[in-house]
């Protein structure tokens, strides 16, 4: 099971840029400009993500307004701190970069660098 | 003294010695891909020895002790007393079971911890999708977020991701050094190295050889890939993006093990290239070969013996 299809992640990114509550019928029109949707299409994938629990929404007249649950800030924050986590789960999923000098050893470090001369460089 | 004796001793003075003898020597700094075979060959060697150990005790029990002889046309009384003292069928019984459930228990792991990578890995691809955009002058995916990030993702499909805030903090050559660096993991398939320790690290999580080797493969697999990005770009540029990503000081932070590879890693590429000689590779290479035939050498050896064993106290 795919967490995002393509369309959902589009959907997403979308609601992200508008950076308010809207309803299905204009994140349909922003979504036309580089696809061929129908309205019934959009709806199906926003209420999909409404129970995946990504979006939250609210009635406004007869239809709702939707608007991510997760700024797209926090969703990367999170998605990225799992790409570093060293839990046994992520370990050996990635290899990563870790980041845990203190601010002395990352300053000698920068000095090691400068101190070589650049004509003596390999 | 018996083969299972001489064989769960040498597991015992492997998974001990072993790792103090390769934690933090300095010649893995100068060949790591060497040094992820040793450490490979050595945890091998270890559960080889004691699987093999619980077989050789196993080797009494009357059905596995027949056929064994009958395939080396030895004398069968011979082949029982050159493998154990102990002539019980219930010890000889329990070892055998207890050899299927050592290899049950590590090949569980093994697949286990295969599988769950490649599910974490898929769940990530999915969940970068609303954020990550495709970048083809770098060929990698790129996400906006203010920390400097960098990994790759090995699968079917070859992905490195950025965040933005490493393409502005780095320079073009800095940049290309990591997209080196990363690819390299991709091509010589280090998640399968490191995929595997971590998985036997956890199957035996009281026996600090496993944990020390999971350890030592992942850093050595990082030297690896800086050695491929320095056959391509200039090591101090490597060594300057090392740092400009990795080295972010955390405020307050205590020098952990992470930081002191960091530092490793950035020193051994401000230094020159140091290969390891050939006479030491040799060297090294032909412990990696010993350390996979010993243990299968010494259980065999009693069987060797007894088929050449002329003396048959009993006449078939």
């Amino acid at each position: 099971m795919r967490a995002f299809g393509e369309l959902e992640a589009a959907v997403m990114n979308q609601l992200w840029s508008f950076g308010r509550p809207v309803p299905v019928r204009e994140v349909l029109e922003a979504l036309r400009v580089d696809r061929d949707l129908a309205y019934t299409t959009v709806l199906t994938v926003m209420d999909k993500l409404y129970k995946k629990g990504w979006l939250r929404r609210e009635p406004s007249g007869r239809a709702h307004v939707y608007e991510p649950v997760a700024s797209r800030d926090a969703y990367t924050a999170r998605l990225m701190r799992s790409a570093l986590s060293t839990s046994p789960n992520h370990a050996a999923a990635f290899v990563h970069f870790l980041s845990e000098l203190t601010p002395e050893e990352s300053e000698a470090l920068r000095d090691a660098l400068r101190i070589v001369p650049p004509e003596h460089r390999p | 003294m018996t083969i299972s004796t001489v064989l769960l001793g040498y597991a015992t003075v492997l998974a001990v010695a072993g790792p103090r003898v390769l934690t933090g020597s300095g010649w893995v700094d100068r060949a790591p891909n060497l040094a992820i075979a040793l450490w490979q060959a050595i945890t091998a060697s270890v559960l080889a020895a004691a699987v093999l150990a619980a077989l050789s005790l196993a080797v009494p029990a009357v059905g596995a002790g027949a056929s064994v002889a009958s395939l080396i046309d030895a004398c069968l009384v011979a082949l029982r007393g050159h493998y154990s003292d102990v002539g019980q069928p219930v010890v000889a019984v329990s070892a055998f079971i207890a050899a299927l459930a050592l290899c049950a228990w590590t090949v569980g792991h093994l697949v286990h911890g295969f599988v769950g990578a490649l599910r974490e890995r898929r769940l990530h691809v999915d969940m970068l999708a609303p954020i990550a955009q495709h970048d083809p002058s770098l060929g990698a995916l790129v996400v906006e977020h203010d920390r400097p990030l960098a990994y790759c993702m090995p699968g079917r499909v070859h992905r490195i991701v950025v965040t933005s805030a490493v393409i502005e903090r780095l320079d073009s050559e800095q940049l290309a050094a990591v997209l080196a660096h990363e690819r390299a993991h991709l091509s010589c398939r280090h998640h399968l190295a490191v995929t595997a320790a971590d998985a036997l690290a956890r199957a035996f999580p009281f026996v600090p050889l496993f944990r020390a080797a999971a350890g030592e493969v992942a850093h050595c697999v990082e030297l690896a890939a800086d050695d491929v990005a320095a056959t391509r770009h200039d090591r101090q540029v490597i060594a300057a993006a090392v740092l400009s990503i990795a080295g972010e000081p955390v405020p307050g932070g205590a020098l952990g093990a992470a930081g002191r590879r960091i530092a490793r890693r950035v020193l051994r590429m401000i230094a020159q290239h140091q290969p390891l000689g050939r006479i030491a590779r040799t060297a090294t290479a032909t412990v990696i070969v010993g350390l996979l035939a010993f243990p299968g050498f010494v259980a065999a050896h009693p069987a060797i013996a007894a088929a050449l064993d002329r003396h048959c106290p009993i006449p078939f």
